[in-house]
């Protein structure tokens, strides 16, 4: 029987051998020949870059000279009309690339009339709607930094998209439009952690501010941890809209039982600052976790309260090297504040420990 | 005997069919990816602003005898374009000029330090800051390795995200900004993000920064660089997307730094501690952190000197190895069990199979056939057939890999991508017998109990208090 088999053992390999090469052989040629291709194409995309840049740079030219949007959107409309479809979204994207240069607020405005109407916004729009998922997520980028505040249903749309890099750019798009009509959506999302990342929703809900501060207080009251402690830092980032929101983010600090969500909190009342300490941010400076103390000492760097000198004295001593250290920071924060300068310098003067000197170190080299 | 060696040889032959068919698997679905980056789609398009949370970030780079390059990789560290920024050079008891170079260029002031470090790392003697460079801290220790050289930057450090970067590497000035992106954008799930690295050998290098990458004209060189893409950087992508990449390189690695702390920072036990490191956020994090991620970053990019001789070449893959060996032995635990993932159930058993033991099939497939043709039971045409094959299916995964770097990230002239091919034909013959030999070199001092080593590791007396449990993730 192993005799038998002894044959077909070794034939067998020899025959299927045959086929395999020739297999490997086709695939190698089949990877060759796209190869070629793709360079040939991205080589053929160059020379269509170099064209269209050829004859629309003397239309940008002189709008930069003149600042005439009148006739960029005159010479613009006709010039996109003769390119074929593989030149039109160059040539958008080179306009686009010119608003993003805008000087003024003034020219990018007259620069986004001039593109809508030279059809760049159709033509955005349209193309959310195509095959391929990265031509969608283009023409979403696309309309965001234009700014097309017509395109918010069109972007809208695309947050249901099947694939999640074109959900991502159509929330990103809707926060460079900043239109409060995607609040809502957006915010839905933000709340149930759907359609893009948290932290890339909360970043457009930022952006768009207004009414968005109402999803961020509405998410510190969510079960989930990820949307309290973004939300916290996007309150944090519409607070000068929304003064209260430094009592509600001292509240969190006070109540909240997860660790992150306070350390969050904490650091959130550190970037809005103001002219008096939260009393829960003078409690968290002795809260069980490090993560919240370092948090809470380096915010009460940034109150102008005479009261966190004493606390923040303290804790130059504390055990978490960390913690020492941005203590010794936030009273050489203090120093510089009208209200908790002169105190905070005493303090500075009398003190010995060594986070203070590390802490004066570091801003002398650094000044 | 005939017949079982026979036998044998065609299970080999099988292995290798298995191998190549699971490797393309990973190319193909790295193609699907990459085609997002091709098209200006990675994760770092779009970004005009800030996120909500910019993190801090501390590059700590352990330096031993550097002194001819340590000046220059510091200033090329500090030209990265990512803020905050602070690049910790940590002195691991260099016998050379390492710190007095470094002192002379960017006039050091010492730093008050007390306290406890949170890992444990051999004495450290000195922390140092730069009065023109404010942004340079300098680690003085005591020798310890290369671990806990990374242990002593981590304890000192102050970032949020510590990058770990080779002293001899050469970083994009965009590399971390394109790190950083994945933890932006998934800062309660991203854990780790490795960056792709690319051979440096003959490359055009000008202030610290490869401005055209060439393809070397030696064959180790170019042969090395067809490597990287095939193997360490087009399959990473695939690993990435399955959520079971298992080595997030020493070269240029960025991790949380809490949870490194928590982890107990880098294990001094192995030659591998970037590779052990990855599979110990896999094996302690995935179990209560379901969607813990693992990334890579291919547009992150490293450049690093490939060594350039065989000698080097062999040190470099011996050591490797050994790593390998170490940390699978360490992390067995994880091997085909659902609760690790993608890791467990295919990266695992990727590795132990195509990595750890291919090295001794590969050594045994050679052994046999040339018995058979001694013992007359096969003649020269099955050798050559056994060959051929290992040529072109060798070749098609390279042929892939090319695609994928002409597909996504286009760095080669055509001229090198050609060169490339041509040196992926002639591989078989000597490049793979080599690997294949010093790993299977390297298993054999593993397993009798003889390393080889990074050079000389001491460990000094604990100051500090190690971290004794994993904590709660915070930021």
């Amino acid at each position: 029987m192993a005799g038998a088999l002894v044959p077909l053992v070794i034939v067998g390999p020899l025959r299927f051998t045959l086929w395999i090469l020739a297999g490997a052989v086709a695939v190698i040629v089949v990877l060759i020949a796209i190869g070629v291709s793709r360079h040939i194409e991205s080589v053929r995309a160059d020379r269509v870059r170099a064209r269209v840049r050829d004859e629309l740079g003397p239309v940008f030219a002189r709008f930069r000279e003149t600042d005439d949007s009148t006739h960029l959107a005159q010479a613009l409309r006709p010039a996109m009309l003769r390119m074929n479809a593989a030149r039109r979204p160059v040539a958008a994207m080179m306009a686009i690339d010119l608003m993003n240069e805008a000087s003024s607020p003034a020219e990018t405005q007259a620069l986004r009339a001039a593109l809508e109407e030279a059809g760049v916004v159709e033509l955005g729009e349209r193309g959310t709607r195509r095959f391929s998922p990265w031509r969608r997520a283009l023409a979403c980028d696309a309309l965001g930094k234009i700014g097309a505040s017509r395109s918010v249903p069109v972007l809208l749309e695309r947050l249901e998209d099947r694939r999640p890099e074109v959900r991502m750019a159509a929330v990103r798009a809707l926060g460079d439009i900043g239109s409060a009509e995607a609040v809502p959506a957006l915010g839905d999302a933000f709340l149930e952690r759907r359609v893009a990342p948290t932290d890339v929703i909360n970043d457009a809900l930022r952006r768009i501010g207004g009414t968005a501060g109402i999803v961020f207080e509405r998410g510190l009251a969510t079960t989930d941890v990820a949307v309290r402690v973004s939300s916290c830092f996007g309150l944090a980032a519409v607070a000068v809209q929304r003064p209260g929101c430094v009592w509600r983010l001292a509240e969190v600090l006070a109540l909240d039982s997860d660790t992150r969500v306070r350390a969050a909190a904490a650091a959130a009342l550190g970037i809005v600052g103001g002219d008096e300490v939260p009393d829960s941010l003078l409690a968290a400076v002795n809260d069980p976790e490090v993560a919240v103390r370092r948090a809470a000492v380096r915010a009460l760097g940034s109150f102008d309260d005479p009261s966190s000198g004493t606390t923040l004295e303290e804790h130059t001593e504390d055990d978490d090297r960390e913690t020492a250290i941005r203590a010794a920071e936030a009273l050489f924060a203090l120093a510089g504040r009208p209200r908790s300068g002169a105190a905070a310098r005493s303090r500075l003067e009398a003190s010995s420990a060594w986070a203070i000197e590390y802490a004066r170190t570091v801003a002398e080299v650094s000044a | 005997m005939i017949p079982v060696l026979q036998t044998i040889s065609l299970g080999i032959f099988v292995f290798f069919v298995i191998y190549c068919l699971a490797t393309l698997t990973l190319l193909v679905m790295s193609i699907r990816e990459i085609s997002w980056y091709s098209r200006g789609q990675g994760p770092d398009r779009g970004s005009r602003g800030e996120l909500a949370r910019r993190p801090s970030v501390s590059l700590i780079t352990p330096a031993h005898n550097e002194q001819e390059l340590i000046v220059q990789s510091a200033k090329a560290f500090l030209a990265s374009d990512y803020q905050p920024l602070e690049v910790l050079v940590v002195d691991d008891g260099s016998q050379d000029e390492t710190f007095a170079r470094l002192e002379e260029a960017f006039d050091l002031v010492p730093l008050p330090l007390r306290g406890r470090t949170v890992l444990r790392t051999a004495p450290i003697t000195g922390v140092y800051i730069s009065r023109t460079e404010p942004r340079l801290r300098v680690v003085q220790k005591d020798n310890g390795g290369k671990s806990d050289a990374i242990n002593a930057g981590v304890s000192v450090t102050r970032g949020e995200l510590v990058v770990v970067v080779d002293s001899d590497s050469l970083l994009e000035p965009q590399a971390i900004t394109r790190a950083v992106r994945h933890f932006e954008i998934h800062p309660d799930q991203c854990m780790a993000v490795g960056g792709g690295i690319r051979v440096a050998n003959g490359a055009e290098i000008v202030g610290g920064q490869v401005v055209a990458p060439h393809v070397s004209m030696k064959g180790i060189g170019a042969t090395q660089v067809l490597e990287y893409l095939r193997g360490f950087f087009a399959t990473r992508i695939a690993w990435s997307e399955m959520n079971g990449l298992l080595l997030v390189s020493g070269a240029f690695g960025m991790f949380h730094r809490d949870m490194l702390v928590a982890l107990g920072g880098f294990s001094k036990d192995t030659l591998g501690e970037d590779m052990e490191m990855t599979m110990r956020i896999h094996h302690v994090l995935r179990p209560q952190m379901k969607d813990a991620r693992v990334e890579f970053a291919p547009d992150a990019v490293c450049w690093t000197e490939a060594p350039s001789t065989m000698g080097g070449l062999r040190n470099q893959r011996v050591r490797w190895h050994t790593g390998l060996l170490d940390t699978l032995r360490m992390h067995w635990g994880m091997t085909c069990r659902p609760r690790f993932g993608a890791a467990g159930v295919f990266a695992m058993p990727y590795l132990v199979l195509f990595e750890a033991t291919e090295p001794l099939i590969e050594v045994a497939g050679f052994v046999i056939v040339i018995l058979l043709v001694i013992l007359h039971a096969a003649d020269w045409t099955y050798v050559l057939a056994f060959f051929l094959i290992a040529a072109v299916t060798g070749e098609v995964l390279s042929a892939t890999a090319l695609l994928i770097e002409e597909i996504g990230f286009r760095r080669y002239r055509a001229l090198d991508l050609l060169r490339l091919t041509a040196w992926g034909l002639v591989e078989s013959l000597w490049f793979r017998p080599a690997l294949a030999y010093w790993r299977m070199k390297a298993t054999v001092l593993t397993l009798t109990g003889r390393r080889p080593g990074w050079g000389k590791i001491q460990r000094g007396a604990t100051l500090e208090k190690p971290a004794q449990a994993v904590a709660p993730l915070t930021r």
